[in-house]
């Protein structure tokens, strides 16, 4: 029974892992090491719940992924570590973004809207399964979602300069 | 207007990985959680069968009346009651659902919940969340009710929660109640015009 739920698994992981890795390297906005460490946990969390996971494993690994990034972002030492407010330049060196400004733009948003709008735009989930993912109503994933994209907008849209035309 | 749109589709990373050695290696850390939690549930087996023991006698002592039948609340009489207990970082409450607890929170959310529950505070199923918006992201509902003798709006979501806004201090104050929680509207006003929102509290829309 175990030898099988672990072939499952196993095969759910070559197929999935590296999405899920590009799914939380966008959730940590570019913090590659972070991602890992986040997938590594998620994963864990699967294979140990794999008995309800395996209906629909992606689902629930992207549940949990969640999850895990707030749990992550709970700890004492993320509380205590995170006093600068400006972005780790990860996203510049990692070679899988192809959007560094728009990376540091996502890092803006709050966590919670930026998992909205990673899951519903970049991976193209409908609103029931980001409701699925965060746990949260389709109304509030859809505000979430348009308020993460004004701010995304706000944040990308060249300052104007304005002035005397002399 | 879609550009934004555009460039979060063309997003999609694919990071290069050995799949069959990553997929062994995540299979290798199962392993070994799952060890370790039958290592805990082993060490705490007899505890825990001491206390059902225990507590399945309390139980019957506590739930049956003097004719021995068992008192079962209606599930539909949720009543709110004077909270008491520890207090969270972030926000106070005065008063909760009888039988709920201050689950958690952070600097974002606050979650009520029932004292089995064992998700995490972000999962706001069978709940009540409090949480925060800035005012410029507010409801575009009109008011419908008070809070506190101000002005608030009580909508329904599609998914059947309840959700309360309402202006306090420089934001907006938003608390959803999962449609599995049957306070009426009139509790949860009163549930709300307990809540304090402490300078711990951070908003998590803006």
């Amino acid at each position: 029974m175990r030898r099988s739920q672990d072939a499952e698994f196993e095969a759910f992981v070559r197929r999935h892992r590296a999405p899920l890795v590009g799914t939380a390297r966008l959730l940590t906005a570019g913090d590659a090491h972070l991602a890992e460490d986040l997938v590594q946990s998620t994963l864990v969390k699967v294979y140990l719940a794999w008995g309800r996971a395996s209906q629909h494993p992606a689902a629930y690994a992207r549940r949990t992924l969640v999850n895990c990034l707030t749990d992550h972002r709970r700890r004492p030492f993320f509380r205590r570590e995170q006093g600068a407010v400006t972005l780790p330049e990860a996203p510049v060196e990692d070679p899988a973004m192809v959007d560094p400004e728009l990376v540091a733009a996502l890092a803006e948003l709050p966590p919670r809207q930026r998992a909205a709008v990673v899951l519903r735009h970049v991976h193209d989930l409908s609103v029931e399964e980001v409701a699925d993912a965060l746990s949260c109503s389709t109304g509030t994933v859809k505000s979430q979602t348009a308020r993460g994209l004004d701010k995304l907008r706000a944040l990308l849209t060249p300052t104007q300069l304005t002035g005397d035309s002399r | 207007m879609n550009d934004v749109i555009d460039r979060l589709a063309r997003l999609t990373p694919s990071p290069s990985t050995s799949a069959t050695e990553d997929a062994a290696a995540d299979l290798r850390r199962g392993h070994r959680a799952l060890s370790r939690r039958r290592i805990k549930r082993a060490a705490l087996g007899g505890a825990a069968l001491t206390l059902a023991v225990g507590g399945a006698f309390s139980g019957i002592a506590l739930t049956s009346g003097n004719d021995g039948a068992p008192t079962v609340q209606a599930a539909d009489n949720v009543r709110l009651v004077d909270y008491d207990g520890t207090q969270m970082p972030g926000f106070t409450v005065a008063k909760v659902p009888e039988g709920f607890v201050l689950q958690g929170s952070d600097q974002y959310v606050l979650a009520v919940a029932r004292p089995d529950d064992d998700t995490t505070v972000s999962d706001f199923r069978d709940k009540i969340v409090v949480t925060l918006e800035t005012t410029a992201s507010g409801t575009q509902d009109p008011a419908n009710t008070t809070v506190g003798g101000q002005p608030a709006t009580l909508v329904t979501t599609p998914d059947g929660a309840t959700m309360l806004k309402y202006a306090y201090r420089d934001f907006t104050v938003v608390i959803q109640m999962w449609n599995t929680i049957h306070l009426t509207d009139e509790q949860l006003v009163e549930f709300a015009e307990g809540v304090e929102v402490t300078a711990d509290a951070k908003p998590s829309v803006g």
